[in-house]
């Protein structure tokens, strides 16, 4: 006796199987003729109203793959009907899914469609994701339980993950600075800080001269920044008293946030597992990665502080957590603002009357530092806070009271401000690295206390390019409340009944490659660790040594690390015979290289009185290919000045001039 | 750098911050243009030989000062040398203008389309079959080339060149090498390389403009 069904029933209960199939078909096919055709893709996708009529064969040839894609999709469609003929009535749709999300990469890899269309590769990072999330879910339904990782396990992942980010990220800036692509806002500015703690015990400055008008150099750098944090960098330098060293110091102490996302996420997850996945999350988010690409910073500093004050105040190491917050506090004049966020969050986030008093004391210490670093320290030394990224105001006054009082009595014009399509397309590339969970982790809500109150106000696009240093205070309330929205999921609504083992395995798989698919997805197109391009060059031109792909005329990127040829290692040869530790006046390309002098001027840059030709032992032009910081006319009005100067050491990449002594 | 525009403009780089190229404000639209350290001569539109007055930096508008008598030469193109001697390339013949007045030069028997001085009376030449030939030294001699030539720069030491084919050779210590051709980074498509139509050298640089007109500057000299 025959079982069929007819095919009016039969259809109606495998319809969805059958679309999805005809979709992961297509979906190949267009993968596949993408990968073959990628001249044509971004005007194909990003052009639609334009048919290129160089791409007509290619259009062409488009037709042939659906048609082998189409009898594929038969194919299947005949045995899922067949199927359904005999009586079958469910089916599984996550590799059609999957295969159906396929299309999306192949557009993702087409170079500049990252930066140049931000909010929809996020959606794409998301639906990608969604599919990813839903295949591994149902392809591990046969492991009954997810053992958490053992003590040892979960230490070697979390020291990969550490090891990863300060060699690759280390070594990458570490290349940067060594291919002269170093600028000198702002690698020599924190390294003539740097240096100057080791040799006089305080943050110095020569390069900005203009700030010392008829005083000695170095002069403190308090008259421009509290750069505090460097103080961590400064063993480095004391070792090895080189550039070099700072440039590597920075990643190390970047990358030690890896541990503080580790304990928030073993707690936070309560597993050993979690913690790993927030610490390889930590690791690939590629503003942490940017920021040691964006020459040297101290406010950036704070983010692996608060990570770790976070962490250890988790696993209940209060006074060490305390320690890390003051240390988020002091680290530059602005940074105080950024530990009132992590004060407020220790008082409000539980009812742990310890956490409060310790919340509490950092923010009252934090609002003393602010004072303190504003109206007195700068001041003392003839300077004050820079208020001129700031273009959010209630009067005429740029000041700290005219602008709070606008970010309080105008939230409309507040929320007309954050809407500015470079600040959506920032949120966008932050969110999506991991997931858009950050949507769902109000419970970390206080740490964008800070952020709203540096980054609505601000007008400059720096404030919102992927790694300049100005948007530093966003990335710890983006990475707290994204771990936070991974707890909403990882254990859902259902906590509080008992939640069958199988579920929660199911649900932390879920959210698990989720994240973990959405933060290698970013990691590759915005990041730098095995990704699409390396994000060299930051700050508006004219100040680059390659012109190859820009993000807004702020972010320049690359296909690949630049060489150290011959033009390069000559120029080192030039740096080294420059006698040590002597008063020198340098090009801009070159001034980060020595700028561990105590006194190293920039030619065309540092101005001040006494000019900085009359305050140097030696001037060093480089002869590198610049874009539009030109060095030509400077060599030739040197060697023309015979009475001044004469060559002491010259080769085909740069000369030394000395002074000739009167 | 100057640049002679596709508009007959003259154009500077860099320019004030931020501002790659800027316009060179001055009142004469110009043929050809040539340039040394310190000198720079161009072609007026009505056939005049003139020379630059005055700084060329973007802040500079500077004037023009024609040659007198230059009006009669038939200039077509013009080169300096280092020591800022003017070369001419007057009525299809190479000329040296020296004294007030242009004089022979060994080349006398080639038809030139493209001269770049050297040193002194020293200049490479091109003619129109790109064949390349050097005057100096009291001679006249034919310079054994990669390819036929379409443009040629020079400064002390070396000679760069752009065949026919767009590729960009460089010869210093009489040796040729073939330089890599200028990549093009556009949105949406890998680097594309490019053919090189034009040439020019400053003391440590070397200047390309492509087929589309875009300027390139070449990123290891060495």
């Amino acid at each position: 006796m025959s079982t069929e069904v007819s095919w009016e029933l039969a259809l109606i209960r495998s319809w969805r199987k059958l679309a999805l199939i005809c979709a992961a078909a297509l979906s190949v096919a267009s993968s596949l003729w993408q990968l073959t055709y990628r001249k044509f893709v971004y005007d194909f996708v990003f052009n639609p109203n334009w048919v290129n009529p160089e791409s007509l064969p290619a259009r062409r040839a488009f037709l042939s793959f659906v048609a082998v894609a189409a009898v594929a999709a038969l194919l299947l469609s005949a045995r899922v009907l067949i199927q359904a003929r005999r009586g079958r009535t469910t089916w599984t749709f996550h590799r059609e899914a999957f295969c159906a999300s396929l299309f999306v990469l192949p557009v993702l890899s087409v170079p500049e469609v990252e930066f140049q269309h931000p909010i929809f590769t996020a959606l794409l990072i998301l639906v990608f994701s969604l599919a990813v999330s839903w295949l591994v879910t149902r392809e591990t339904e046969k492991l009954r339980t997810l053992p958490d990782l053992s003590r040892r396990q979960a230490q070697v992942l979390v020291g990969l993950g550490y090891a990863t980010f300060v060699g690759v990220i280390g070594f990458i800036s570490y290349w940067r600075f060594i291919t002269f692509h170093a600028e000198v806002c702002d690698a020599s500015y924190e390294i003539n800080s740097v240096a100057g703690i080791v040799r006089h015990g305080y943050p110095t400055l020569s390069v900005a001269a203009f700030f010392f008008d008829g005083k000695p150099l170095p002069g403190p750098y308090f008259i421009n920044h509290v750069p505090l944090s460097e103080y961590l960098f400064a063993p480095f330098f004391f070792v090895y008293r080189h550039g070099s060293s700072v440039v590597w110091a920075q990643a190390v102490v970047m990358g030690a946030g890896t541990f503080g996302a580790y304990l928030i996420g073993y707690k936070w997850l309560e597993s050993r597992l979690g913690g790993v996945l927030a610490a390889f999350l930590y690791v690939l988010t590629p503003s942490v990665q940017g920021f040691c690409l964006h020459d040297i910073h101290a406010n950036i500093v704070t983010i692996p502080l608060i990570m770790l004050a976070v962490g250890f105040m988790e696993v209940d190491r209060y006074k060490t957590a305390f320690v890390l917050g003051l240390m988020t506090a002091a680290s530059r004049e602005e940074t105080p603002v950024y530990a009132i966020g992590l004060g407020l969050y220790w008082m409000f986030s539980t009812e742990d009357r310890r956490r409060f008093r310790y919340g509490l004391a950092l923010v009252l210490i934090s609002g003393v530092l602010e004072v303190f670093f504003s109206a007195y320290l700068m001041p003392h030394f003839g300077g004050q806070p820079r208020m001129d990224h700031f273009n959010f105001f209630f009067f005429n006054q740029r000041n700290g009271g005219s602008l709070i009082a606008a970010l309080l009595l105008n939230p409309l014009g507040a929320l007309m401000s954050s809407s500015a399509e470079v600040k959506l397309e920032y949120f966008a590339i932050t969110l999506c690295s991991v997931g858009g969970l950050a949507l769902w982790g109000w419970r970390a809500g206080w740490f964008l206390v800070p952020a709203l109150l540096l980054l609505i106000p601000a007008g400059n696009p720096t404030f919102f390019s992927l790694g300049v240093n100005y948007s530093a205070p966003l990335v710890p309330a983006a990475l707290m409340m994204s771990l936070a929205g991974i707890r909403h999921f990882w254990f859902g609504a259902a906590t509080s009944e008992p939640e069958a083992a199988d579920l929660l395995r199911r649900r932390r798989i879920r959210v698990a490659s989720y994240v973990l698919a959405s933060a290698l997805l970013s990691n590759y197109l915005y990041g730098n660790i095995a990704s699409k391009t390396y994000k060299l060059e930051y700050g508006q031109s004219p100040l680059r040594r390659e012109n190859q792909r820009n993000y807004r005329d702020i972010i320049g990127y690359v296909d690949t690390l630049p060489p150290f040829g011959n033009a390069e290692k000559l120029m080192w040869e030039v740096i080294d015979r420059v006698p040590k530790n002597v008063p020198v006046l340098t090009s801009w390309a070159i001034n980060p290289q020595f700028a561990h002098y105590d006194v190293a001027l920039s030619y065309n840059y540092s101005g001040g009185n006494p000019h900085p030709e009359e305050r140097v032992k030696y001037t060093i032009i480089d002869k590198l290919p610049a874009f539009q910081v030109v060095t030509e006319p400077d060599i030739a009005k040197l060697r023309r000045d015979t009475k001044r100067w004469k060559v002491f050491y010259e080769n085909a990449s740069g000369v030394i001039f000395e002074r000739i002594q009167r | 750098m100057l640049l002679l525009g596709g508009d007959q403009h003259l154009w500077t780089y860099p320019g004030n911050w931020a501002q790659p190229w800027v316009p060179k404000e001055q009142s004469r639209n110009l043929r050809a243009l040539a340039a040394s350290n310190a000198a720079v001569y161009g072609v007026l539109t009505d056939g005049r030989v003139a020379r630059l007055n005055g700084s060329w930096s973007p802040s500079s508008s500077g004037s023009w000062s024609p040659i007198e008598g230059s009006a009669s030469w038939g200039a077509s193109e013009l080169g300096v040398t280092e020591d800022e001697h003017l070369l001419v390339i007057a009525n299809g013949k190479l000329r040296l203008f020296e004294h007030n007045a242009l004089r022979t030069l060994d080349c006398d028997a080639i038809d030139p389309v493209a001269v770049a001085g050297t040193v002194g009376d020293g200049a490479f030449l091109l003619d129109s079959a790109g064949t390349l030939y050097f005057n100096g030294d009291g001679r006249c001699d034919k310079v054994p080339a990669p390819a036929p030539l379409r443009r040629i720069a020079a400064s002390s030491g070396r000679l760069l060149a752009v065949d026919t084919d767009g590729s960009v050779w460089r010869r210093r210590e009489n040796a040729w090498a073939r330089l890599p051709p200028p990549m093009k980074y556009q949105t949406g498509q890998a680097p594309v390389a490019k053919q090189a139509q034009d040439v020019a050298v400053s003391p440590y640089s070397t200047w390309l403009a492509d087929t589309e007109g875009a300027i390139f500057m070449l990123s290891d000299e060495i």
